[in-house]
């Protein structure tokens, strides 16, 4: 399956490599330090948010949002996004 | 707060990686990608 999955908080890269060396993580972790990603894709209410929320979106080939996914919980959230996919072709 | 609709054009993008590497969306032209957001690193689930 052809999918790019990212990661992306407010963190440092520094703090970003911590989390992902411990936790033996595949994808690339993402800062958005500047916050400006994260309140274009909703993520963030605007830059001074301290945290972001818990959300995450699938981006399409195409370029457009093919799936959004508001405060997700992380146990179910994987098979969801699996069987979107499927659905997706 | 809203998440964003799907259907609208995903923003672009330009964030530095774990490793230091500059990553945007136009990197991942043609593919499926998730973008999952979490409020802190090493906080659990």
């Amino acid at each position: 399956m052809n999918c790019v999955v990212l990661g992306v908080s407010f963190d440092s890269p520094d703090a970003n490599k911590a989390f992902r060396d411990k936790f033996d993580f595949p994808y690339d972790l993402l800062s958005d330090t500047g916050k400006t990603a994260s309140v274009a894709y909703g993520a963030a209410a605007d830059t001074a948010a301290k945290n972001a929320a818990r959300i995450s979106v699938l981006i399409g080939p195409n370029g457009r949002i093919a799936a959004s996914y508001g405060t997700v919980k992380p146990a179910e959230h994987p098979d969801q996004v699996l069987a979107d996919l499927k659905g997706l072709g | 707060m809203a998440v964003i609709d799907v259907g609208d054009e995903a923003p672009g993008f330009a964030m530095t990686s774990h490793a230091g590497a500059a990553v945007k969306l136009d990197d991942f032209a043609g593919k499926y990608v998730l973008l999952w957001w979490y409020p802190k690193a090493d906080t659990p689930g």
